[in-house]
């Protein structure tokens, strides 16, 4: 069952994706009044977002049953969750588009969607060759994957966000006076995916007393990790520093500060998981 | 002086103990049994106390130390 539906639901977003280029050349201010046939068009795709959005909770259920501790696994998972949240700017976007495209030229809010619909559509397609694969009773997540995927989960989000910061700081995508603004939504969408797996985390141990979350060995590695990540922290708060002192405008201070958070905590993390040797045990369960 | 052990003989001389059992009977990650016998981590003085416990040995016949040669 769960087979024929991620094929179906992957294959209506594939409709969706070519309906989007269908509107993209007929939403024009040309087009006073809306067609019939762009009314359909519009029904089908918020009734395939509804059908889109469902199968994502069937989606991250399948990411989070599947965890082995490999680093695939959790992009997938961190894939799942970003694609779902996009979702919503997705439905914002078409909106959007539809009021706006009498009025102003849309081509950008297109591109977005465009882009956003690629990772859906990829992590749909991976999500329909891991329904297809799974077994149908999957072993219980030890605690030790659990942390290793906790570590692994908040690396791809520093990864993702150190990225899109930088990208965002070589080519500004908004006026400057947005941009504060426009890197909090950077962060908050790329931590979502850890943020979710934190929550995930959390509830999983919530059983266990606290002083049994971490055996000694882990901390130990968070030990290490944090030692790490302060040390190759220590660069960025001098030149931080040094650029306050002599006043120097490099960049703004908030741009300092996301910089450092997305670098001590990705090396933390890195470090840590680099430390747990996890990809050397050729054993896993 | 290099920290060697018996963990892996040992597990497989109790009835092919998994690494698995081993860390659930001493309350630690399979992680940690791994890092263990591949000498990658050095456990703490309770930790291989418990070790010993569940082998019924000492802690002697588990770890033992030996000159590396330069």
């Amino acid at each position: 069952m769960k087979r024929i539906l991620s094929m179906v639901v992957t294959f209506i977003y594939i409709l969706t994706i070519i309906a989007f280029v269908v509107m993209q050349t007929k939403l024009t201010p040309e087009m006073k009044t809306l067609t019939p046939f762009i009314e359909s068009l519009s029904i089908f795709i918020v009734i395939s977002y509804a059908a889109v959005g469902i199968y994502h909770i069937f989606l991250l259920s399948i990411a989070l049953k599947g965890l082995t501790g490999r680093l695939v696994d959790s992009l997938f998972l961190a894939g799942v969750i970003f694609s779902g949240i996009t979702l919503l700017s997705d439905a914002v976007q078409l909106s959007e588009i539809g009021k706006e495209y009498l009025y102003f030229n849309v081509s950008e809010q297109w591109y977005f969607l465009y882009g956003f619909a690629l990772v859906h559509l990829i992590v749909m397609l991976v999500g329909s060759i891991k329904a297809w694969k799974e077994k149908d009773v999957l072993p219980d997540i030890k605690p030790d994957i659990l942390f290793i995927s906790l570590n692994q989960m908040i690396l791809i989000s520093c990864s993702v966000g150190l990225a899109w910061v930088i990208a965002s700081i070589v080519k500004m995508p908004v006026p400057e006076k947005y941009m504060p603004t426009f890197f909090v939504l950077i962060i908050g969408l790329s931590f979502a995916p850890a943020v979710v797996f934190i929550v995930h985390w959390f509830w999983k141990m919530k059983k266990i007393k606290v002083s049994m979350w971490f055996d000694e060995k882990q901390i130990s590695d968070i030990a290490s990790g944090a030692l790490t990540a302060f040390l190759i922290a220590l660069p960025i708060y001098l030149a931080a520093f040094a650029e306050e002192a002599l006043a120097i405008n490099i960049f703004p201070s908030y741009i300092w500060i996301m910089l450092l958070f997305l670098i001590q905590l990705g090396i933390f993390s890195g470090t840590v998981m680099f430390k747990t040797h996890f990809q050397d045990d050729q054993s896993l369960a | 002086m290099e920290l060697k052990n018996r963990i892996r003989e040992l597990r497989f001389k109790h009835n092919e103990m998994s690494q698995q059992e081993l860390a659930d009977l001493i309350g630690v990650s399979r992680m940690t049994i791994y890092s263990m016998e591949k000498g990658k981590y050095i456990p703490s003085t309770v930790l291989a106390i418990k070790l010993a416990r569940v082998f019924n040995t000492t802690v002697e016949d588990i770890f033992s130390l030996s000159e590396v040669e330069e």
